[in-house]
């Protein structure tokens, strides 16, 4: 019994070794297997949530394969994919905590989180932005990503938020064009409701997307584009009109709006089910062969009043990519020419006509591009290159307390337990 | 009062069961079908979902790195916690003080753990290792793991192990001839406790890997679900897979788990 025993122990001690020294040799391998493999080949690393498996991750992983190929035996860059957003942010966010910032990585810009920048632990890109690196982003772009003076992050994407609607509902219900006033906007939607379809898609979970696009919409047709600016306070008359706006707007959404998340509200677009849904250029990519010919795409409504021109867009925060600092001048070097070549005319063409990434790199397209990329997509880059203003969502600019507060408030006013003056002011408070 | 009995039986089945039918159901549908009927039966039994699980993706390659994980993650938080549960049955100083400090640490979030475990993986030269995740899962549960097996040598006779000293036995003798063979339902309840957890933890499973040779097959199930384009029924049918092994093992030892967990409950 007693060597029966004993035996066991000294084998699973034996396992547990050859399973330490078989999980460390395999870092040690790839750390000095790099090395020994070829001396001057540099190896990067890039944390992406864009699988494979959508038309973006798809354009990443044609770029990633195309530079790697014109730098063969001197660069190579590596994707990591972990889907999941969130978690992805999370990750990123504890690796600079810990020291160990990836080589490059991206995530969503917010000026009332510079947690990132103001780590100290990102390469700072303003001595390798030369006049040709510079040509290719607007002088806005860059300032708006210049942080105590340090360019730590490369504008990349700045994609505008417009309108699906299904012409095909739109027509059932007797509407022949998009609605150019709020007003006739709401009257679109009684007309829908009478004839029993969903008019929008909303949605509360998360950052509750779908919602605080329109939110953003009404309050910046209310108040003008600066309505969201910096050091401005939400408590204004004006936001307080766009969230009776909003209440009134959930009038016309799925019964799955409150609680539901991004997936569950444009799966309700997507399937047929509602009639608008207003999103992002990644949700073209969903769009279904058959659904794809009733689609079309819009710019707001405004309230005609002048506050905001017409065609002005909603756009998602900037995404852009970073990279962290190294001791290795080389590595650096080498990470910054692939942000070069990210950034280039080449790289732009194919995240746009490939991934429906819109940029904030300037691209030009000719008519036959635009043509090829396909009806929505096309439409989508005419109406998005129109529009004359722009403002931010608003869940991008607030505070990480608040935006996590955002959901229970938006369904708390739905269910009447706050008014749209209470919405307001708690969200004004939660975002001090 | 049979009539009850089965009418709680049946309400309690069906707040278990009808979720995990709907799953299994759903993963046969497309998605337009899941959204506009929900809870109908397929149209067509899309067979294609399981198929497009296992070829888009190296899902037996993730299975077994799951397995690995599990498997490790069990070993050493079973042996930690059997051994230190067995230094609870003797007195020293301190003993209720060190208890509380163990037993404390299952009352942390484990978010507050994050950087701390990253940092330390990384130190240890563990990061993007399969070993290295399993280490965590190991610390994290180790807690709980020490509280099921302490309460199940709890109940073990006092005198058991002083018969072994009068007859010669000394403190390791007596665990590995008398104590540990009797803690062995103790030992299976922390255990598929530990694999439990194990095979379904996401969070540091996402944290601590990087390379697709060492995703699991929770972070792959992410994959049909991302933020830009969401297949419902195709991650249910890797839901469906990634939870075979979970009713597999409950099935085959759920009594043991029942006896370890109310183990000590009577003396």
């Amino acid at each position: 019994m007693k060597k029966k025993w004993i035996g066991g122990a000294v084998s699973l001690l034996l396992v547990l070794c050859l399973v330490i020294s078989g999980c460390s040799s395999k870092n040690s391998e790839t750390a000095g297997g790099e090395a020994a493999s070829d001396e001057k080949q540099v190896d990067l690393t890039l944390l992406s949530s864009w699988s494979t498996d959508t038309e973006r991750g798809k354009a990443l992983q044609t770029v990633v394969e195309n530079f790697n190929k014109k730098n063969e035996n001197k660069i190579k860059v590596n994707v990591d994919i972990n889907p999941d957003w969130p978690a992805l942010q999370q990750k990123v966010k504890t690796m600079i905590a810990a020291g160990q910032t990836p080589d490059i990585f991206n995530y969503n810009f917010n000026p009332n989180d510079l947690s990132r920048q103001k780590s100290g632990k990102l390469l700072n890109l303003t001595e390798y932005m030369d006049d040709a690196w510079k040509s290719r982003f607007t002088e806005q772009d860059l300032q708006a990503m210049t942080v105590d003076g340090e360019l730590t992050s490369i504008p990349f994407e700045k994609a505008g938020i417009l309108f699906y609607y299904n012409k095909d509902l739109f027509a059932k219900a007797g509407i022949e064009a998009f609605p150019t006033t709020w007003d006739e906007f709401f009257d679109v939607c009684e007309k829908l409701k009478d004839a029993g379809i969903t008019p929008i898609s909303l949605m509360t979970a998360d950052d509750a997307w779908h919602a605080t696009n329109a939110f953003s919409y009404l309050a910046a047709s209310l108040g003008g584009t600066s309505v969201f600016d910096a050091g401005k306070s939400l408590d204004t008359p004006e936001v307080v009109k766009a969230a009776e706006y909003m209440k009134k707007l959930f009038g016309y959404t799925t019964a799955d709006a409150l609680g539901g998340n991004y997936s569950v509200s444009s799966n309700n677009f997507l399937t047929g089910s509602t009639a608008m849904i207003i999103d992002g250029p990644w949700l073209i990519g969903s769009i279904s062969e058959e659904l794809s010919p009733s689609i079309a795409v819009a710019a707001s409504p405004t309230f005609g009043d002048g506050k905001v021109q017409p065609g002005f867009t909603v756009t998602d925060t900037y995404t852009p990519w970073s990279l962290g600092k190294t001791n290795s001048k080389e590595k650096e070097e080498a990470a910054v020419d692939f942000l070069k070549y990210m950034t280039s005319e080449e790289s732009s063409k194919i995240f746009t006509l490939e991934g429906s990434i819109l940029l904030s790199t300037k691209l030009t397209l000719t008519e036959e591009e635009t043509t090829q990329a396909g009806p929505i997509l096309g439409e989508y880059i005419k109406t998005n290159s129109e529009a004359p203003e722009s403002i931010v969502n608003l869940v991008r600019n607030l505070k990480p307390a608040a935006a996590s507060k955002l959901p229970a408030l938006i369904e708390g006013m739905m269910f009447d337990r706050y008014t749209p003056e209470q919405f307001v002011k708690q969200l004004q408070a939660a975002n001090q | 009062m049979k009539v009850l009995r089965w009418i709680c039986i049946l309400l309690f089945m069906m707040v278990t069961l009808v979720p995990f039918v709907w799953l299994i159901l759903s993963s046969f549908k497309t998605n337009q079908e899941l959204f506009s009927a929900p809870f109908a039966l397929p149209d067509k039994w899309m067979i294609e979902n399981y198929e497009k699980v296992l070829t888009s993706h190296p899902i037996p390659h993730y299975f077994l790195n799951s397995t690995f994980i599990a498997i490790v993650s069990t070993l050493i938080g079973v042996v930690l916690a059997t051994l230190v549960s067995y230094a609870f049955m003797y007195s020293f100083k301190f003993k209720a003080g060190w208890l509380l400090i163990i037993t404390f640490g299952i009352f942390i979030p484990t978010n507050a753990f994050i950087v701390p475990y990253y940092f330390i993986v990384n130190w240890l030269g563990f990061y993007d290792t399969l070993f290295g995740v399993a280490l965590v899962y190991a610390g994290v549960s180790l807690p709980l793991c020490i509280l099921i097996v302490k309460t199940y040598m709890d109940s073990i006779q006092k005198e058991l192990l002083e018969a072994s000293f009068i007859d010669g036995a000394g403190v390791h003798r007596s665990f590995i001839s008398v104590i540990l063979p009797i803690s062995y339902p103790g030992m299976t309840t922390a255990s598929i406790f530990l694999i439990i957890t194990a095979w379904n933890e996401l969070l540091f499973a996402s944290l601590l890997t990087q390379s697709e040779g060492t995703r699991t097959l929770q972070v792959a199930i992410r994959f049909f679900l991302s933020t830009f384009s969401a297949n419902y029924p195709v991650a249910f049918a890797a839901m469906v897979i990634a939870v075979i092994p979970t009713i597999v093992i409950y099935s085959l030892l759920s009594e043991k788990i029942i006896s370890g967990l109310t183990a000590g409950a009577v003396k």
